[in-house]
């Protein structure tokens, strides 16, 4: 082989190194969005936010969340189980964050979710609603399956149908959204560890480590 | 068949235009097949942005065959495609980009199920899924255009 293919090959390779290389820096910075968020929480958390896990808890998760959206669906339960399994190490806010352009059922998913709030149910039914999420995210009419949810979930069927158009419901769940437009907030899940915003970890085992192994 | 596999080898010799052409597609398909494959490893957990949507293709179960991602599969078609054409290109011996030409329909295949896959079982498409079904259909539509010119029906006894 002369040194003329040699140099010509070389550079062919060199060039697709650096092109992959690009890529993957390109890759990590479009992934998560969240460069346009700013990295600090913004609203502080108050006794009017959902949260599961003790009051008291050393550390605090901010999710900021959409009920259609089926990354936050498959992402719950590592959040559910953290909470289960360390009630007194972290609390989990949950804040809605539904992506009405992409998601038409998610705003009502959130005010529903608010309503089995007011019955005392609010995190039975985000779980339902997530649980749920194939059978009620393409309908036209998912007010009734909400319905449905709300009354194998045991609560007052009259009273939930009423919440939902309780025009303060729809406030709070405007509230949240406006937090997080105001944050910067691009996608969903996106979270915050104590005030501070953290990539979305990928597995049970990091997100543990990255709240219970944090000092 | 075998008169006919030796023709699409040996005869006709491709034009220099189709030879960077189909450099040109398999860099594309490359560079997104990489991309891909980049995020895919990565174990990034998947989201939903308000720009781009949701990841539901590449984040499905029909991401992977058996135990390898379809981007990872998608980038080893195109590598190889890429180093066909550029052999042909640097050696000018046309019969590297003939090779490729025949796996060209190979992708193609693919190309058409994970289409229907996206249109009629997921009703998602990914922007970059969709870039790649460009370069191989374009990489398919080349080796037919090339064959068809060449009548490559007359040597199929």
């Amino acid at each position: 082989m002369n040194k003329k293919r040699i140099v010509t090959w070389g550079a062919f390779i060199l060039g697709l190194v650096i092109l992959l290389f690009g890529l993957a820096k390109l890759g990590a910075k479009s992934s998560g969005n969240i460069t346009t968020a700013s990295s600090t929480l913004l609203a502080p958390v108050t006794d009017s936010d959902w949260f599961k896990g003790s009051a008291k808890a050393p550390h605090t998760i901010v999710e900021y969340s959409d009920f259609q959206c089926p990354a936050c669906a498959s992402y719950y339960p590592l959040i559910k189980r953290l909470t289960d399994e360390y009630p007194n190490e972290v609390r989990v806010v949950y804040r809605h964050f539904p992506l009405e352009e992409l998601h038409k059922n998610a705003k009502p998913a959130a005010i529903a979710a608010e309503a089995a709030g007011k019955q005392g149910k609010f995190f039975e039914m985000h779980d339902a609603l997530f649980n749920t999420q194939d059978q009620w995210a393409k309908d036209g009419n998912p007010e009734l399956t909400f319905e449905d949810l709300a009354g194998s979930l045991g609560m007052n069927g009259k009273q939930f149908k009423e919440d939902v158009n309780n025009p303060e419901l729809k406030k709070r769940v405007e509230e949240n959204i406006s937090q997080a437009v105001q944050n910067g907030i691009g996608g969903t899940p996106t979270l915050f560890l104590d005030g501070k915003l953290i990539q979305t970890p990928n597995s049970y085992e990091e997100l543990v480590q990255l709240v219970v192994g944090k000092k | 068949m075998k008169n006919w596999f030796n023709w699409l080898l040996e005869k006709n010799n491709l034009p220099q235009w189709l030879l960077i052409t189909g450099f040109v597609l398999a860099l594309i398909g490359f560079a997104d097949a990489g991309y891909l494959s980049m995020k895919y490893l990565s174990g990034e957990k998947p989201k939903c942005f308000i720009t781009t949507g949701c990841d539901a293709v590449t984040s499905s179960i029909y991401s992977k065959i058996g135990p390898f991602p379809v981007a990872s599969l998608g980038f080893i078609f195109y590598t190889t495609l890429l180093v066909l054409f550029f052999l042909s290109l640097e050696s000018k011996e046309t019969k590297w980009a003939k090779y490729a030409l025949i796996i060209t329909p190979l992708g193609f295949l693919f190309t058409v199920y994970f289409l229907y896959i996206q249109a009629f079982v997921l009703n998602a498409f990914c922007i970059y899924c969709l870039f790649s079904a460009g370069s191989s259909t374009a990489l398919f539509g080349l080796a037919m255009f090339h064959w068809i010119k060449n009548k490559f029906w007359l040597n199929l006894t």
